[in-house]
């Protein structure tokens, strides 16, 4: 009985293991379709390297987009994906610190660098290449075309896998004889622009952009006639949290007081000088109407003495002709009375009546003739230069003393009449107004304010610029030295590099159109997939993603997108990156790669 | 300490998969369970005090009946909501082992019998794989209920007989699941653990009108199992802790009501066939909600919804004596799901399921008996589109709250079992 019990036990128990695995038949056999993914080489900037919290790091280099796509394509005939794989750890950024971590800090998560590990510039820990994921942190478009990237004086990032110091990274790619690629490059092109807050890097020329794309896309297509690709596009950076974390208006005020006190902090440095370049301007418009009318009283008197003369002339002349004299008689006569005393003081008697105010109707003729004079071009010029030769003799003391006296005295007299003095008034009011309505003169409430930045003086004529809400300041600020800004110790000015202005994230926009017009002509025309990631992020920033009861948004460290840099995303977030290339894809090439689904296998933004 | 241990004690012993529809657990008598889980009405035997307390007052002898039966289960899922996806994950549940223990004894001279039965009606052991993509929904949950039932049953005639069991429920609950919280210290996770307790009864009647033909009624309350001042525990992050302050929960699960009639013919000396019907009180299972003694994430309860509806069961089966010892024995059941359209949780991933079963008992000597019994459980292939689990409210597609995880599910189990009986 206990042999037969023994062994009915080890049926059954057999039996249940092999029958206890339930099958669902409607799980789907993927498909390459029309592409080759057996070798797939990814091209690309710090985002395809899985660059994230500001580091390249082991933990997200392993869950970079590509890795994670290759993981995808393996059931649709890929084949291995090596990456240039970091040592374990911290990571380093460019500039050597570690990953960003969040620590409590005052009683809240704040993102704080580690130690950075510069081992990670050495080789890659997985032996030598070639190497599938080529993406370069930094990267921009030419670079991946420019010999000499991988050398010393290239990019560390390229230089610690690059096959030789004189190579490129499409070269790198194209030598492993690819099937299929993956482009997601140009960010940098704008972002190192963006991220110093329009101060550091410039933004790629456009045309230099289109020839790096044709570049890179050329020399694979002449590589591999028959490959296939996928190309990304740039995303908004204005969606993404670098720009979005620290809000344009965090400038809080609690009191009035202290309202009160910046208000007229500003208000002594700014109004004083508002007022005195009025002032001088009212001081110039007074000098040059004085000046004119000095020069004109001078000339309107030479030119009434030449048409009076004219007149008596005329006047004798033709009493001479009546007289039965000969024209030179009559002339010679006529020159004779004026040269007389009595002709003299004629004359002299005459112009002073028709330069008086109020001249008797029998000579309005010769009135008439001055004014007419007066107006000639020639006139007119005349009394221009000698008005501007005057001011800038009186600027310059070079007057007779008792002239620049009396011209000083008159423009005096017009410069402190109320009405003078009342315009002034108005005009530093109607200036102030303006500089406040423009945000060059800021304007505070208790509450939130917009900070106010230091800008070029070509940008503002008071090199202050009160950020608005379709303004931005960088996540950078938030780290900002207490040396730099530090409100209760009076530093109330930001920085211009802490901040992206109207003007430059204009000139941004601008860029990033032509870059992605660029890459989706490339994609499209030479029958690559188009991934449009740049639509992707727009999406999710208006309608977070919720994935299996979690919500994926644009929000910093909440949001479960982007690392803690603001810029790079998280393993989620590239997951959610992958996703988006195996849609094209499988829309481009008639294939079925499996998408992600299960997205609790990727990381976000850890919580201390 | 002690109560941790008692816990403890009965998920080792008790966790069984949910292997009959629900949470409910069909294996108390593997003579029954061997002829397709049929027992209202047929002649008594120990297993009786379970199916049918009516029957126990026609035994004409005293016994004493123990069993368990291991069960191998497997619950598989396809994200079938994802065009072109490919991922499938698994349960990997532990071996659950219910058991019984009945012992029934009378006067020889009396119409009374009394007995006692200790048994495991409900339970629910599902284990997913880590990290399954439903893991912020459930990673584990281990349910278990041990029903004590002391009974009366009284011989009316020599065709008629009828009993009552007061039952006494204890058991515990053990949940956990992740939470959608990344830490520097590993997985954030929550776990409920908590013991329930509850009362009901068990009654019965036996008509055995002829030698051919007999017919039992049963009915089996509903228990509540109310869980009070379970433990909650939060494994969260520092900076995420000020959200999850509870640390105590109550809750209360509704164990149904089973209402059984059941038809046993006897053609002749060596054959006896028998059909059932069950009605299942699920009705009454309308949400899960756990109150919070604090504050979780700014809420004092967390509320599902669960709207079972009552659920039929029919089975059939039937057992030849080939041998004067020997028993064979075969039946088949249907079991309806009481889980509807979109409230297919990860806890109970429920379908219909078509039970096949088969057994021997074997006469060892006059007083003991060995029971064998096979069960093998195919659970339909069941799809619940996001959709679907919109509308029955288990998504929250505003707030992105969600119970469920859409997608394809499976489940088998293969179920053998052994009991022996002494009869005295």
């Amino acid at each position: 009985m206990n042999q037969i019990l023994k062994h009915t036990t080890i049926f059954v128990l057999g039996w249940a293991v092999m029958a206890c695995d339930p099958e669902i038949d409607a799980v789907p056999n993927p498909q390459p379709g029309e592409a080759d993914f057996s070798t797939y080489v990814a091209l690309g900037n710090s985002l395809t390297a899985g660059y994230a919290d500001n580091a390249l790091y082991r933990e997200a280099q392993e869950k970079s987009y590509p890795a994670i796509l290759a993981m995808q394509f393996s059931e649709v005939g890929g084949g291995e994906f090596k990456q240039p794989l970091v040592p374990e750890g911290n990571g380093v950024s460019g500039s050597g610190s570690g990953k960003l971590e969040l620590a409590i800090i005052g009683g809240s998560p704040f993102p704080v660098p580690t130690t950075g590990d510069p081992n990670v510039f050495g080789t890659p820990v997985n032996g030598p290449g070639p190497y599938n994921n080529l993406g370069v942190p930094g990267a921009k478009a030419e670079n991946l075309i420019t010999p000499g990237y991988g050398s010393d004086q290239g990019n560390p990032f390229f230089a610690r896998f690059a096959s030789a110091p004189t190579t490129t990274v499409v070269a790198d790619a194209i030598a492993q004889n690819p099937t299929f690629f993956t482009l997601w490059i140009g960010n940098n092109d704008v972002l190192g622009y963006a991220t110093s807050g329009g101060e550091g890097e410039t933004i790629t020329d456009q045309a230099d952009f289109g020839q790096a794309i044709n570049g890179i896309v050329g020399a694979l297509k002449q590589g591999n006639p028959a490959i296939g690709g996928a190309i990304a596009n740039i995303v908004d950076i204005t969606k993404i949290p670098f720009f979005n974390v620290v809000p344009w208006n965090a400038f809080a005020l609690e009191s009035q007081g202290q309202v009160d006190q910046l208000t007229a902090g500003f208000a002594a440095q700014i109004d004083p000088a508002v007022s005195s370049e009025v002032e001088k301007g009212a001081r110039e418009q007074i000098t040059f109407v004085v000046a004119n009318q000095a020069v004109t009283d001078q000339v309107r008197t030479g030119v009434a003495q030449e048409v009076v003369t004219g007149f008596i002339f005329q006047r004798e002349f033709e009493a001479a002709k009546v007289n039965g004299a000969t024209d030179e008689e009559a002339e010679a006569e006529a020159n004779t009375y004026l040269g007389s005393a009595e002709g003299q003081q004629e004359l002299s008697e005459t112009v002073m009546t028709v330069l008086s105010e109020e001249p008797p109707a029998e000579l309005q003729p010769l009135v008439d003739q001055v004014d007419a004079a007066m107006e000639t071009d020639d006139i007119q010029n005349t009394i221009e230069q000698k008005t501007e030769a005057l001011i800038e003799a009186l600027n310059n003391d070079m007057l007779p003393p008792e002239q620049a006296d009396l011209l000083n005295a008159a423009i005096d007299s017009i410069y402190m009449t109320p009405e003078t003095q009342a315009g002034i008034e108005a005009e530093v009011g109607n200036q102030i107004a303006q500089l406040k309505a423009a945000g060059f003169y800021p304007v505070f409430e208790t509450g939130p304010n917009g900070f106010v930045v230091e800008v070029d003086l070509e940008v503002s004529p008071t090199g202050l610029k009160q950020i608005t809400a379709n303004e931005k300041m960088l996540l950078s600020f938030a780290s900002i030295g207490e040396d730099e800004f530090n409100p209760e110790a009076g530093l109330v000015l930001v920085p211009d590099q802490y901040a992206l202005d109207a003007s430059e994230i204009a000139a941004i926009e601008e860029a990033r159109t032509s870059f992605n017009n660029t890459l989706q002509t490339t994609a499209t025309s030479s029958g690559f997939a188009f991934v449009d990631i740049a639509d992707l992020f727009d999406q999710v920033a208006n309608n977070p993603l919720i994935i299996d009861g979690t919500t994926y948004s644009v929000e910093f460290v909440t949001g479960n997108i982007f690392s803690l840099d603001g810029v790079h995303l998280t393993q989620a977030g590239y997951a959610i990156v992958a996703n988006e290339f195996i849609k094209a894809i499988n829309a481009t090439y008639d294939s079925s790669v499996s998408p992600v689904s299960n997205f609790n296998q990727f990381t976000t933004v850890k919580l201390p | 300490m002690r109560k941790k241990i008692f816990t403890l004690l009965a998920a080792i012993l008790v966790s069984g998969s949910s292997f009959a529809a629900g949470f409910q657990v069909l294996l108390q008598g593997n003579r029954q369970t061997g002829m397709g889980n049929v027992g209202v009405g047929l002649r008594p035997d120990a297993s009786s005090l379970f199916f049918n307390p009516g029957a126990i007052g026609m035994m004409n002898n005293n016994s004493i009946a123990v069993g368990f039966n291991p069960i191998f289960s497997k619950n598989v899922y396809y994200d079938s909501e994802v065009l072109n996806s490919t991922y499938t994950a698994e349960t990997d549940n532990p071996l659950g082992t219910p058991f019984y223990a009945y012992g029934v004894f009378g006067p020889a001279d009396s119409n009374f019998k009394f007995g006692l039965g200790v048994y495991t009606p409900y339970g629910s052991s599902v284990n997913w794989e880590e990290g399954w993509k439903g893991e912020n929904q459930l990673d584990e949950i281990q349910l278990a209920a041990i029903y004590f039932q002391p009974t009366v049953s009284y011989k009316i005639s020599d065709n008629l007989s009828i009993g009552a069991g007061f039952v006494y429920m204890t058991g515990g609950v053990n949940l956990q699941r992740s939470l959608p919280i990344a830490s520097q210290s590993g997985p954030a996770t929550v776990e409920l653990d908590g013991n329930a307790s509850g009362i009901g009864f068990n009654a019965g009647i036996l008509f055995m009108p002829s030698e051919k033909f007999s017919i039992g009624f049963n009915y089996r309350s509903k228990v509540s199992a109310e869980v009070e001042d379970g433990d909650v525990t939060f494994n969260v992050p520092e900076a995420a802790a000020a959200l999850f302050e509870a640390n105590k929960f109550n809750a209360e699960l509704p164990l149904p009501s089973n209402t059984t009639l059941g038809l046993v013919f006897y053609p002749n000396d060596q054959l006896t066939l028998s059909v059932e019907g069950t009605l299942v009180g699920w009705s009454v299972y309308e949400e899960l909600r756990f109150d919070w003694n604090a504050p979780v994430n700014g809420e004092r309860a967390a509320v599902s919804p669960r709207n079972y509806e009552n659920s039929v069961t029919l089975r059939i089966g039937g057992e030849y004596m080939a041998t004067d010892a020997l028993a064979l024995r075969a039946g088949f059941y249907y079991d309806e799901t009481p889980v509807q359209e979109g409230y297919m949780t990860p806890e109970t991933p429920d379908s219909d399921r078509l039970g096949f079963t088969a057994g021997l008992g074997y006469a060892l000597n006059e007083k003991f008996q060995l029971d064998l019994s096979f069960l093998f459980i195919e659970g339909k292939e069941r799809e619940m589109t996001r959709q679907q689990a919109i509308e029955a409210g288990t998504i929250d597609p505003a707030t992105g709250s969600q119970d469920v995880i859409p997608g394809t599910y499976k489940l088998r189990a293969f179920i053998p079992g052994v009991g022996l009986s002494y009869n005295f």
